[in-house]
């Protein structure tokens, strides 16, 4: 059991689901993610793509980082470190929230599962370990460990989801209400699984013992030929997470830890992550800097944009009249929606739907720069 | 300034915040800041509760009978700087405060004969130092000069603007910045280079006397952790004038009665202004509702609620014990977590039966206030031990005879040498049950060399170590000041981002002691916080709460 909360120290791994996933990959395209190898792309972007909306997508979720938090003082600890209520949380249920610095700036999204009256799992998209261990100074009778090498996480999400763990024979799974979870049998496999949403379709997180990860790769994959399941890579899950509008900490925001330049940090609110803030709450960290009028007054927002044209625009400028109000940071051509669609960090005040922006990009044609301008729409998340 | 209002003003209504029962502000602790702050605050039209976990008021200023008939100042001495605003602002002469003697000279004998002798007086002084030094003499006034006009922009630095809890740490530092604009080019470069220098490159560099150098090492240490060759020693000394400069008669004096009358005097004022002290009433914790403090619940579960509380306690008990850190952020609890407060001054009292003579100091010396500490090199040795949690043989002492000017303290020919001596850490390797004697046992050694036959006279005595200071006044680590006195934990940093210069990070809770802008007996944080709290008040702000 690993406790290192620096993943950087680690050498790169493959996922306990990799055996597996390599058996799937025709294009041997491989992504580091955390301490991990995952699939960029498995087939083509538009087979995976395709079968995570019209049947189901299994998708490596191993490279999330995993934090085991216990001890009597668990529930005050999480209380004060999340936004969201996690005071009352009952068992088996989850909730999907972020945790701030003293100053109110984002430092990463998480989802906690209370699994036992006294121990609850965390999940966070990147290693924040260092500053659980700096928010639980000052309680005693807590534990906090690391446990990210210990399970594996596999996500199978799309329509056909429910059906297909019905037939993989996890009895019971398909009447968790969503956000609840318990655990489950799956052949040999103990496992516990999380009914949610992602990527704008409902499904199922598999939080499994590395030993298993086989079996219940295949299993998945055998009950799910007949309702259209495929292995999808970043690259795919990508395009549906810009359709559905969800942000990646790193890639649409700079985590407050990961930030050097002090105004690149980022509120809940200027992430448009309003409703995962419990502003009524007695405490937590930085609810005091948030709930200050100063914060209210959002200096970036964060938007959807329908660009012109079918090339991604990642990383390119946002003019409006002629000035620089902003930058893309996640784009893909969206098969269903017929065009490019963006997230966007723009100036605040300029994020009403409907409104007409510039895209301006750097690029080259046959050799020669050019500056590439489109147009494009702001629309509703 | 805030201009504070009489009791009977037709302002006060603006001023009161609303409170359905309970009072308008509750103070929890009442030593000398927290009666400054509750007599300052009655007298601005609140109702106001102090709430003292011993039974006697005064915390470190305080007096007691150590033996028959002969009463001490149990740990602070000296009134060493009480801003002038509290003795006239509350008319403490009315309640009883008397100075038996007032700007004592400071005296340092190098226990060989000689002695250098600091007076209030700039000739007398320099007379006297042209018997050592031709060069120091003149040498002398302009440091002096010097010193004092940087150490103006140094309180700037230490208290912040005393109109706005609610400036951030940035605007702490503008207004630090402000100050130093007025100095002239010249000037503005030497005090920020003294604000980063140790106080023994300075004086060897202005004076050849190492008697005098001793002397003026010495203040810039008293009640730090650091030697005269520590970095930011003599950014202390600035801090430690700037208190002096604020104050009148009640700069280095000695209280008639001793340190207790001046807890008596606070006490008699904020009572005349309708305050209600309560001793014996121990504050468990700070009750908060929705991150807004609003009152406290005493260690027996009653609970007194306010609109205000203000914590005379040190910031670690305050936040750490009394708020908890459910209540604060991560980086903030880092910060008071860290905050350095580990006391290296020990109190000594001894009763002697007569007078003690010192070598080479006339009985007119034993008057005021003597100053053990011969050279740099002699207080950098005595503080070489605390790094390594031990103490030296050859410590360094602040002695005053209080029994000599008042003769109430002491009969039948007794009298008290009462010693403030550093440097005795908080923590000691072996632990201080087994190491408290041999301890005392070199404090007399180490005494008597300067004082020969001092030994032989004495016939009953106290120490106090830090970590019995802690124990007996409840303040972390057992230092005066709350915490050390240092360019990182000073102003807006005190103490830490959010909450320095005396709003802290909660809403409706102060600090009002000596964790809030450094201590020392001047009653400076007491009265700050009292002025700050009303501006709020005033302004309609939520008070404390403030942006990071």
């Amino acid at each position: 059991m690993s406790n290192s909360p620096h993943p950087w120290q680690e050498a790169v791994r493959p996922s306990p689901f990799h055996g597996a996933a390599a058996s799937h990959s025709l294009t041997n395209e491989w992504l580091r993610r955390g301490a991990y190898t995952v699939a960029d792309v498995y087939s083509t972007v538009e087979q995976e793509y395709d079968a995570l909306r019209a049947g189901a997508g299994l998708v490596d979720h191993s490279p999330l980082n995993k934090v085991r938090i216990s001890g009597k003082n668990a529930r005050p600890f999480l209380n004060r470190l999340l936004t969201g209520n996690a005071d009352d949380l009952p068992l088996r249920q989850s909730l999907s929230s972020l945790f701030c610095n003293d100053a109110g700036h984002v430092i990463g999204l998480a989802r906690l599962l209370r699994v036992h009256v006294e121990e609850y799992h965390l999940y966070t998209e990147e290693n924040h370990t260092s500053w659980l261990w700096d928010t639980a100074k000052g309680y005693n009778d807590i534990q906090i460990d690391n446990f990210t090498h210990d399970t594996g996480v596999l996500g199978i999400f799309g329509r056909q989801a429910a059906d297909i763990l019905l037939a993989a024979g996890a009895d019971g799974a398909e009447e968790l209400e969503p956000s609840h979870h318990d655990a489950f049998m799956l052949r040999q496999a103990r496992l516990r699984i999380l009914k949610t949403m992602l990527m704008g379709e409902p499904g199922y997180y598999l939080y499994v013992d590395p030993k298993d990860a086989l079996l219940v790769w295949e299993t998945l994959m055998k009950a799910g030929e007949a309702h259209g399941l495929a292995p999808v890579g970043r690259r795919a899950q990508d395009i549906c997470r810009i359709e559905a509008g969800e942000l990646r900490a790193g890639t649409d925001f700079i985590g407050a830890l990961e930030a050097v330049h002090g105004n690149r940090p980022r509120s809940p609110f200027e992430c448009g992550l309003d409703a995962l803030v419990d502003l009524e709450k007695d405490h937590f960290v930085g609810l005091r800097a948030l709930s200050h009028g100063a914060h209210n007054q959002k200096r970036t927002s964060i938007v959807c944009l329908r660009v012109e044209g079918t090339e991604a625009v990642t990383g390119a400028r946002i003019l409006s009249n002629g000035q620089l109000i902003g930058v893309v940071t996640s784009s893909a051509w969206s098969p269903s929606l017929g065009h490019v669609a963006a997230l966007a960090t723009v100036a605040a005040g300029n994020a009403r739907p409907g409104e007409v922006v510039q895209i301006e990009f750097f690029t080259t044609n046959e050799l020669e720069p050019e500056t590439r301008k489109l147009e494009a729409i702001i629309v509703e998340k | 300034m805030i201009r504070f209002l009489s009791r009977k003003s037709k302002e006060t209504d603006a001023v009161k915040p609303r409170s359905k029962d309970g009072c308008d502000a509750v103070i929890i602790g009442g030593g000398h800041n927290g009666l400054v702050c509750a007599a300052m605050l009655a007298k601005a039209g609140l109702k106001v509760t102090v709430l003292e976990a011993l039974e006697k008021l005064g915390g470190m200023t305080t007096s007691d009978e150590i033996s028959q008939s002969v009463r001490v100042s149990t740990c602070a001495h000296l009134v060493y700087a009480l801003d002038e605003r509290v003795v006239k602002g509350l008319k403490l002469h009315k309640y009883g405060l008397q100075f038996a003697k007032t700007k004592l000279s400071t005296i340092a004998p190098d226990g060989e004969g000689q002695a250098v002798r600091l007076h209030h007086d700039m000739s007398k002084t320099q007379a006297g130092l042209r018997v050592f030094s031709e060069s120091d003499a003149a040498a002398y006034s302009k440091f002096r000069e010097k010193t004092r006009a940087f150490s103006r922009a140094m309180e700037t630095l230490a208290t912040g603007s005393p109109s706005n809890s609610q400036a951030s740490g940035l605007e702490a530092v503008e207004s630090f910045l402000d100050q130093i604009q007025i100095l002239t080019g010249d000037d503005r470069r030497e005090f920020l280079r003294l604000l980063v220098s140790s106080s023994g490159d300075v004086l060897d560099e202005t004076f050849e006397n190492d008697l005098l150098k001793g002397a003026l090492a010495f203040d810039s240490v008293l009640g730090l952790n650091a030697g005269p060759r520590s970095m930011n020693s003599m950014a202390h000394y600035l801090y430690r004038l700037s208190g002096e400069a604020a104050s009148g008669r009640g700069a280095m004096a000695i209280a008639t009665g001793g340190m207790s009358s001046l807890a008596d005097a606070l006490s008699g004022a904020a009572r005349f202004h309708g305050a209600d002290i309560r001793t014996g009433a121990k504050v468990a914790r700070v009750i908060i509702k929705k991150g807004v403090a609003c009152g406290v619940e005493l260690e027996d579960g009653e609970r007194v609620t306010a609109p205000l509380v203000f914590s005379n306690a040190d910031p670690k008990t305050t936040y750490l014990k009394l708020v908890g850190v459910d209540y604060l952020d991560t980086g903030f609890y880092s910060q008071v977590k860290a905050l350095r407060c580990e006391g290296v001054t020990a109190k000594m009292n001894l009763v002697l039966d007569g007078m003690p003579t010192f070598r080479g100091l006339t009985e007119e010396d034993l008057s005021n206030r003597i100053v053990i500490c011969p050279s740099i090199v002699f207080a950098e040795r005595a503080y070489n031990p605390i790094k390594y949690h031990s103490f030296s043989h050859d410590p360094i002492f602040e002695i005053v005879f209080p029994s000599l000017h008042d003769a109430s303290l002491a009969s039948g020919g007794a009298h008290i040498l009462s010693a403030n001596v550093q440097y005795v850490p908080y923590k000691v390797e072996g632990g201080w049950p087994k190491r408290r004697d041999e301890l005392v046992e070199q404090l007399v050694k180490a005494l008597n060399y300067f004082a020969p036959g001092v030994k032989d006279r004495i016939i009953a005595g106290h120490v106090l170590t830090p970590l019995e200071i802690e124990q007996e006044y409840g303040c972390a680590g057992g230092h005066w000041h709350h915490g050390d006195f240092a360019l990182d934990q000073v102003g807006a940093l005190r103490p830490g981002r959010g909450a320095g210069a005396y709003g802290a990070p909660i809403a409706g809770l102060y600090l009002c002691g000596a964790g809030a802008s450094g201590g020392g007996v001047t009653g400076r944080p007491g009265l700050t916080a009292a002025e700050r709290a009303v501006a709020d008040l005033r302004a309609g702000r939520k008070a404390g709460a403030r942006t990071l």
